[in-house]
């Protein structure tokens, strides 16, 4: 039968892939020669990767730059999370269940508007808060924190609206009315995942916050930026390693946490 | 023993997971010292300083200088650089998500614990290793770096998004290896297929509809990156919001923003057009 | 007869255009205690669901459906939340929103040890503050009858409430149940697939083939 039949969607995406892949690779007028890294180049790689092996910590300015991080990180979570909780309420479907027009009208409001928080990168919204207000801590939490809630909300809703609908039955057919059969049948069912997904989302943040360091934040992008341009190799990779520890340590912490909740 | 005693005794009772209670815990210590404790202050916005520079980035700054009318003006800003801001940046993502996409495919089959339960790879610890690291680094630090090396191309926004992306698939796709069903392999490996054989005659048929699922997903945020690679000197879209930044157009950078806005919607639907056509 | 808990006259149910249940006539005193027999698919659960109100022409509201008990064939709990939490939905009818949430965040010591007493009677006192999923099948069954017992409804309606557990559970549970009615004069209709079952503890049966009422009184 799979012989006979004709072009699946699969094989047409996986042409569309490659078409669009070599239309790009030509529009962009790059050639895979220059992946050869000539003169100047090679002797970066070499001092670069030489460093690797000895880096060297200035403890006092690691420590600090990896507690700033954390602190943006914390703080733009937690905002996006209390932001993103009643959006994402109100952009499921299930809670507006047997409601009429003006509800999917506010509904369809609030969901483009959880789009438009998502479609502009973090360091973007940076760039706008820094051009509008100048340096200051809370723009880098706000940068953050304004994609982040886009995105927690987006999520968060998908999964309300996919958790089993029984007990919203069951209650229904007790005599509960619409928010108790939303936030006693529904909403408990998505917490796992909803907080399991959140914390998913801080292992970002801290990236996102380490990446902010390259518009004058102090956190760890600061220094590596700071560093390699002083051509301080052993420094930087200091710096790396510390940031890889922090996302590798976050993330296996989060796997156990899991663990335990996701049943 | 009365009622109530027994429910207190029930209750002091419960099952309680210490790990989860030590994640409360240290979740209302950080948020308590982030925002109570630092320099993190909403107050900061309400100075004096703040509130002119916000009020004059609003109603002067970023308002387009426009002597013929807006359309006009969208039209010049446009043909200036806002196409190329544009397609270059969706190239850099459609290369880039290329090579993180046959790369992840060859790592799935190695970060795989067991193909249908069978044949146990002795690669998978390593191959997951290698993921994690592929992953655990931004791209932004990544293409920084890779800047330094290749020069001022498009390659170094390419690699950064590809190795990152690698990484994730890889992992992704292991553990879409490591789900396929087993009985067709079984059989297959009963009839002494080898391990090449069978990744690909079985495996990639089996699940690279799953895997394009990821694959799509991944592009949406390699499109929303690539917006910002720019800023490092790349001719992608934040090159041109860095410049217009420089410049003190902020009208343009604003554009530009929005511009990036739109890219990322689009390919938003772009991917959930290609998801819906998989399912 | 104007005090019938249940008074259906010719009643037809339609779902989607398909017709489920053709001229049912069905008339249950207040306190009555009846079983509906038949095969899958006869029509039982659609029958129970209509007397439920939320399905057919007489759709009921929620504050009258709150004087109803309902006790479903799977027993479409919250699995993620502790056993008392469960059972004291079983008042959300009565209560407002906010009542709710403090009930269902802080409830009082009085109202813990209500559903204390109602878990003893069907068995599992002792998960007052286990989480629901950690239950087996049959135990999380007898959660929901104890949501039901709860509620202190006027009329209690079981779809299949023991079809999860062994016979002698089965009969434990049902034993409960029908006392419970009793002993509260609570209109009692409960389907079931155990004819042995259904004849030791209800002296009116009712049976249904293909979305028809066949027979209705005592065993045969």
């Amino acid at each position: 039968m799979l012989a006979t039949a004709p072009m699946s969607n699969r094989a047409r995406i996986l042409l569309s892939i490659a078409i669009a892949s070599l239309a790009a690779y030509l529009y962009l007028g790059i050639s895979v020669r220059e992946l050869f890294p000539r003169g100047n180049g090679i002797q970066i790689v070499q001092q670069f990767a030489a460093a690797a092996l000895g880096p060297e910590a200035n403890t006092q300015n690691i420590l600090m730059a990896l507690l700033v991080t954390v602190k943006y990180a914390v703080a733009a979570i937690t905002l996006a999370f209390a932001l993103a909780l009643p959006l994402s309420v109100i952009a499921s479907s299930s809670f507006w269940s047997g409601c009429g027009i003006t509800c999917h009208v506010l509904r369809w409001v609030v969901r483009s508007f959880i789009a438009l928080m998502r479609s502009v990168h973090e360091l973007l919204w940076a760039v706008l808060l820094l051009s509008a207000m100048g340096l200051s801590p809370i723009s880098a939490v706000i940068a953050i924190a304004i994609p982040y809630a886009g995105t927690l909300a987006k999520v968060f809703s998908d999964i309300i609206d996919e958790s089993s609908l029984k007990a919203e039955n069951a209650l229904n057919s007790i005599g509960a009315s619409r928010w108790q059969k939303f936030f006693f049948g529904r909403l408990p069912q998505a917490i796992p995942d909803i907080l399991s997904y959140a914390f998913y989302r801080f292992e970002c943040a801290l990236r996102s916050s380490a990446i902010l360091g390259f518009f004058g934040f102090p956190t760890l992008g600061y220094y590596i930026k700071l560093e390699f341009d002083n051509l301080n190799y052993a420094k930087v990779w200091a710096y790396l390693y510390v940031l890889l520890a922090m996302v590798v340590v976050v993330e296996y912490y989060s796997m156990q946490l899991r663990r335990r909740f996701v049943a | 023993m009365s009622r109530e005693q027994a429910v207190e005794q029930l209750w002091q009772r419960r099952q309680r997971s210490k790990l989860v209670r030590f994640t409360i815990v240290l979740a209302v210590i950080a948020t308590a010292w982030a925002w109570m404790f630092s320099d993190i202050t909403f107050a900061d916005l309400f100075t004096e300083q703040r509130v002119k520079n916000w009020n004059r980035f609003w109603t002067k700054d970023a308002v387009p200088d426009a002597p013929n009318g807006f359309g006009a003006w969208l039209g010049e800003q446009m043909s200036a650089y806002g196409y190329k801001a544009l397609f270059a940046t969706l190239a850099i993502s459609v290369v880039a998500i290329f090579i993180a996409g046959a790369s992840g495919l060859l790592l799935s089959f190695g970060a795989a614990r067991t193909i249908g339960g069978l044949q146990p790879s002795r690669f998978s610890p390593v191959t997951r290793m290698i993921c994690i690291v592929l992953r655990a680094i931004p791209e932004y630090v990544l293409a920084f770096l890779l800047l330094a090396i290749f020069g001022a191309t498009a390659w170094p926004a390419i690699l950064a998004l590809a190795i990152h992306n690698a990484g994730i698939l890889g992992r992704l796709g292991g553990e879409v290896v490591e789900n396929l069903p087993s009985r067709p392999l079984q059989s297959l490996d009963a009839l002494g297929a080898s391990r090449s054989k069978l990744a690909t005659n079985a495996v990639f048929p089996m699940g690279i509809a799953r895997y394009l699922l990821y694959f799509f997903y991944r592009f949406e945020t390699c499109v929303r990156e690539a917006t910002i690679l720019g800023m490092l000197g790349v001719v992608s879209l934040g090159y041109y919001v860095v410049e217009a930044r420089a410049h003190n157009d902020y009208d343009q950078m604003l554009l530009l923003i929005c511009l990036g806005a739109v890219l990322v919607f689009v390919a938003d639907v772009i991917s959930d057009v290609a998801r819906k056509l998989l399912q | 007869m104007t005090d019938l808990a249940i008074d259906l006259q010719h009643a037809d149910l339609y779902l989607d255009g398909k017709q489920i249940l053709h001229d049912i006539t069905l008339q249950v005193q207040h306190g009555e205690c009846i079983a509906l027999l038949g095969p899958s698919g006869s029509g039982k659960t659609s029958l129970l669901r209509m007397l439920n109100g939320v399905i057919g022409d007489d759709l009921k509201s929620a504050e009258q459906r709150s004087h109803i008990g309902f006790v479903h064939q799977d027993h479409s709990l919250v699995p993620n939340v502790r056993v008392s939490n469960n059972v004291l939905m079983g008042r959300l009818g009565s209560l407002s929103f906010w009542q709710s949430l403090k009930m269902q965040l802080r409830p009082g010591k009085k109202e813990l040890a209500a559903v204390h007493a109602i878990l003893e009677r069907v068995g599992i006192a002792d998960k007052l503050f286990e989480r629901t999923d950690s239950l087996s099948g049959g135990e999380q069954q007898r959660v929901a009858l104890a949501r039901a017992l709860y509620q202190e409804p006027q009329m209690l309606l079981a779809d299949e409430p023991v079809a999860s557990l062994d016979a002698s559970r089965a009969r434990k549970i049902i034993e409960v149940l029908h006392a419970t009615a009793h002993e509260e004069n609570w209109t009692f209709v409960v389907s079931l697939h155990d004819e042995a079952l259904a004849s030791e503890f209800f002296p009116r049966i009712v049976r249904l083939e293909g979305g028809r009422i066949v027979s209705d009184g005592a065993y045969v």
